[in-house]
């Protein structure tokens, strides 16, 4: 696997990056999905963040998620002769922006903006931190006699927030925002949008770009917003730690591409990109 | 669940909630705890079928036509009271209950308004003001239960629709 190690990637000769004066992306999230660890229970949950907690001291609990490739359909199950419930955790530092979150099939980080801190973090900024939340990961489990994770993908995910009133004011707006969107021009039963949401999938070299559009209430402060989550994702060539960083690497470079390919440059424009 | 990403759910756990659906009858409906991404971010998600969808396309209908008519009110519905009316309708203590009626008043605030066997419950959301009050009692009855409470606190409003509920059969 050849991919670019950098961190602001070209395309057709324009620098891409996520420097915005008004970036809409509100969270990110990196990591790597991988097959159950057999052995691992809700035991070890706590024990894990015995070596976390000077970093995250801080714990939440949210729904578990699916952890396979969102093509439906899809079958999720669970029975009583399995040793845990589906269970998700999430070790948190004092801001709660920085946090790891833990379940049987995944490993990730993210950063999330929040009131204290607002500014959006860089890949280059986060990845180190990963790299030692990571290595703090396998150092637990070799402890425990665990076996390393049989890593299935790395992956990347950007979530933004498309702010109805700041960023669009109708749906007719929508062809001014996203690049695929044409809009229904003069047609005499498509006029006047209330709902739109769409889902794109799209491969891209060696990976793949899933790109999830819907409506939304912003719950924080009450604002009306399009979701526009851009997860990309590379099967890494094996399991080892520069393998799956490599692949990383190439879901940054695929998300930062079709970051600048799906929006429009009006709306680039409009958030302030920096050149 | 999401119409985009449809998923046959075999629920480990199931959270029942009583839903009011506007002529006495409660409903249980039973939701699967899994999501579908690592997002953390609060985020009510809605489809085009459901009333939340339509509360909000008729709030937005509601501030377009808002006027500032003189002698008798100014009924232009404050941005900040947009949001906040947003918050109220996403808590799950207003999602069990079933599309309120909305009642624009002087002053650029808004009422939300239930009805249910000559029960009312009313949240009144004000510009400048976090918190929104209530009332709830039998419809023109001199006694009514109200008081104040934090658009977003779940649990205070849990107990004032727990309370309609049972009040109201």
């Amino acid at each position: 696997m050849n991919l670019p190690t950098e961190s602001v990637s070209r395309i057709e000769g324009k620098r891409l990056s996520m420097d915005f004066d008004r970036p809409p992306a509100v969270e990110t999230s990196l990591g790597f999905f991988f097959n159950k660890i057999a052995g691992w229970n809700v035991l070890h949950f706590g024990a894990l963040w015995e070596h976390f907690k000077n970093k995250y001291a801080l714990t939440e609990f949210p729904p578990p998620i699916i952890a396979t490739p969102t093509v439906p359909p899809l079958t999720l199950q669970w029975s009583p002769s399995e040793s845990i419930i589906p269970l998700r955790v999430l070790f948190t530092d004092a801001s709660r922006s920085q946090l790891v979150q833990v379940q049987n099939e995944f490993f990730l980080h993210n950063w999330r903006k929040t009131d204290e801190t607002p500014d959006y973090q860089h890949y280059d900024h986060i990845l180190p931190l990963f790299r030692e939340d990571w290595s703090i990961y396998l150092t637990f489990l070799e402890e425990q006699k665990l076996p390393r994770p049989a890593i299935l993908r790395s992956e990347m995910s950007y979530f933004n927030h498309i702010v109805r009133g700041q960023d669009f004011e109708t749906y007719e707006d929508l062809p001014k925002v996203f690049r695929n969107w044409r809009g229904f021009e003069k047609n005499p039963v498509f006029n006047n949008l209330e709902f739109a949401a769409f889902n794109v999938v799209q491969p891209v070299g060696v990976g793949k770009i899933q790109v999830v559009v819907g409506p939304g209430v912003r719950t924080t402060d009450g604002k009306e917003i399009l979701q526009v989550n851009l997860t990309a994702s590379v099967v890494p060539s094996g399991s080892g730690n520069d393998s799956i960083f490599l692949a990383l690497s190439g879901c940054h470079q695929i998300a930062l591409q079709s970051f600048d390919s799906f929006f429009t440059d009006e709306m680039l424009a409009k958030w302030g990109r920096k050149k | 669940m999401s119409a985009l990403l449809q998923a046959q759910w075999v629920p480990v756990q199931q959270r029942e909630k009583l839903r009011y659906a506007g002529n006495s009858t409660v409903s249980v409906e039973r939701q699967p705890l899994f999501r579908l991404n690592s997002e953390l971010t609060p985020v009510v998600q809605y489809e085009g079928d459901g009333w939340l969808f339509s509360a909000l396309a008729e709030l937005h209908a509601l501030k377009r036509a808002g006027m500032n008519i003189p002698g008798l009110g100014d009924f232009r519905i404050a941005d900040e009271t947009m949001d906040r009316v947003r918050r109220l309708l996403t808590t799950e203590a207003v999602l069990n209950l079933d599309k309120p009626q909305f009642v624009p008043f002087s002053g650029g605030g808004l009422s939300l308004v239930w009805n249910s066997n000559n029960q009312e419950l009313t949240f009144s959301v004000y510009p400048g003001e976090e918190q929104a009050t209530y009332m709830t009692g039998a419809v023109n009855a001199a006694e009514q239960h109200d008081g104040v409470v934090a658009v977003t606190n779940n649990t205070d409003l849990s107990a004032i629709v727990t309370r309609f509920l049972t009040t109201a059969g």
